[in-house]
């Protein structure tokens, strides 16, 4: 009989094998879940963020949506919705040398450049940096040389008409005399520039002279409605083709003592309500194409000194109502076409030193009054085939 | 401290010195005196927009008030402080609503600032890139535009 043993024997050194074996599979088991645990963890975390954010937007979209519901907003404010006067005040930063361009851009942004709100912003931008303006800004007596050239002209050429109107507000807001010639230069303007309608806007002046050929007529509106707050004093505008009546609204010009309209080819007749002009002292058409007769409401500028018709195309008689500007020293009237007697009236003109109705078609006899004269001392009544006399006095030529 | 609340109704606390850059805020304050507790109503402000302007008038907060000649010195569109500059990244919709808010709140600075930003966005570029900028429609009948065009001989080049 065999006595059998186990074939494997358990030792003491297979159990501790096996134990040492569990334990590292059991080690490699904890490390797993524990890296598990920390991926899950990590998973959970970002999880979160995730959630955090997505409340986030989810709080900002209800804002949105909670703004999107108020009326009063628009949903996206565009540079056209805003007012007209903050457009205004945006466009009134730019470069006024070049922003009228963007008149283009739209109705919105024309209709913003045109404003007198944008001009008045806009002219001390452009005249405040220009040396050249700075005397113009300070004096009381403006003269400026040929219009195109000279760099005050500038503003009132092209420039929109409320950019203008501003301009001459400000610019001349001291301005008493302004005068506008040739300059006295040889220099050839490329271009002919109409009178600015601007020139209206002149609230301080009492002097206005517009004599060049650089213009040409008419003579604005606005001019002759130069508002009576003004206080304009003589109004001249000689030496370019105007190619127009004197209109009948000269007599809006109550305050002028002045008007002088020589060499503008003025043509149809002299407006008697220019006999409204109360103050007048010197009223001077010289060298024009006026027609028609001397309107005898004109012996109403009883305050008359001078008065220079001469070189037109005047017709009718002299009116015996010019024997009541008692003040008058000088009476031009030579080169027309006067008929009819010279009324003995003239007799009464006891400040008359000066008197020329050489080249009409006067006829009878030199009123024997005329003798009385005392101040005249020259008076041509030559060159009136018609005109017979009897008298001698100081200066006569006949 | 004073409480300013939105058109969207959300309340904001800010120092007194913050609320009186705006001369509207600071009107309002003088009227209703001292002792009200009560939230200003701005109506026309959203709260985001109203954020902004806060953020704005505290980077302001220590700048000395401006000497008075200052009014008749005249200043241009690139005359804008680096900070000013930066805090007017901003998209279009937000750069319009500053400019109404700041006008709104009477804030002359601000309104000064939106308004050069905007300027300066405009300036150089030729009509076509404006309407493209600004997502604008050319409103005008090509008769009206030929006549702008016409009077603008002058300057559409420049």
């Amino acid at each position: 009989m065999q006595h059998s043993q186990p074939s494997s024997s358990i030792t003491l050194e297979s159990i501790h094998q096996l134990l040492v074996n569990l334990q590292s599979r059991f080690d490699a088991h904890v490390t797993q879940t524990n890296a598990n645990e920390t991926a899950l963890n990590s998973q959970v975390q970002s999880i979160r963020t995730e959630l955090v954010a997505v409340k986030q937007t989810l709080a900002l979209t209800h804002n949105k949506v909670i703004e999107l519901c108020n009326p009063i907003r628009k949903y996206y404010t565009r540079i056209t919705a805003l007012p007209q006067e903050l457009l205004t005040l945006v466009l009134s930063w730019l470069d006024p040398g070049t922003v009228f361009k963007y008149r283009r851009v739209c109705k919105a942004f024309d209709a913003c450049l045109m404003t007198k709100q944008f001009s008045v912003l806009a002219v001390p931008r452009y005249v405040d940096d220009k040396e050249e303006f700075q005397d113009v800004r300070s004096e009381t007596e403006v003269y400026v040389g040929p219009w195109g050239v000279d760099p005050v002209s500038k503003l009132f050429i092209d420039f929109p008409v409320p950019f203008q109107e501003a301009a001459a507000e400000y610019l001349f807001h001291k301005t008493k005399v302004l005068e506008i010639t040739h300059g006295g230069s040889t220099f050839v303007p490329p271009r002919k520039y109409p009178i600015p309608a601007a020139f209206g806007k002149l609230s301080k002046v009492d002097t206005l002279v517009i004599a060049s050929p650089n213009f040409v007529g008419p003579v604005p509106m606005e001019i002759w409605n130069i508002p009576s707050s003004t206080p304009l004093d003589a109004l001249n505008i000689s030496n370019m083709e105007l190619n127009q009546e004197l209109p009948t609204s000269v007599s809006q010009l109550k305050t002028l003592t002045v008007l002088v309209l020589i060499n503008a080819g003025l043509h149809g007749r002299i407006p008697k309500e220019l006999a409204e002009l109360a103050n007048l002292k010197v009223l001077n058409l010289y060298n024009n194409r006026l027609t028609g007769c001397i309107p005898s409401e004109i012996g109403n500028l009883v305050q008359l000194e001078e008065m220079e018709l001469y070189s037109n195309s005047l017709d009718g008689v002299i009116p015996v109502t010019l024997g009541n500007l008692v003040k008058i020293q000088i009476l031009s009237l030579n080169n027309n076409q006067l008929r009819g007697n010279i009324p003995s009236e003239l007799g009464n003109l006891s400040s008359l030193r000066f008197l020329n109705l050489r080249e009409n078609r006067l006829t009878g006899p030199v009123p024997a009054a005329m003798a009385s004269m005392v101040l005249l001392n020259y008076c041509d009544l030559s060159v009136n085939p018609g005109l017979t006399c009897n008298v001698l006095f100081r200066g006569l030529i006949i | 401290m004073v409480k300013i609340t939105s058109s969207d109704n959300q309340e904001f606390t800010i120092s007194k010195e913050i609320a009186n850059q705006s001369v509207l805020i600071k009107n309002m304050l003088e009227d209703v005196g001292e002792s009200d507790d009560q939230p200003i109503p701005l109506p026309n402000v959203s709260g985001a927009i109203l954020q902004k302007v806060i953020e704005y008038a505290t980077m302001h907060k220590d700048d000395p008030p401006p000497a008075p000649e200052d009014e008749t010195k005249l200043k241009t569109s690139e005359d804008i402080e680096e900070r000013d500059k930066e805090f007017m990244q901003l998209d279009q919709g937000t750069m319009f609503e500053i400019i109404l808010a700041a006008n709104y709140l009477d804030m002359k600075n601000l309104l000064d600032l939106g308004c050069k930003t905007v300027a300066n966005m405009i300036k150089g570029k030729s009509v076509e890139e404006v309407r493209k900028l600004f997502n604008i429609v050319n409103d005008f009948t090509p008769e009206e535009e030929e006549q702008i065009r016409k009077e603008n001989e002058w300057c559409e080049d420049r």
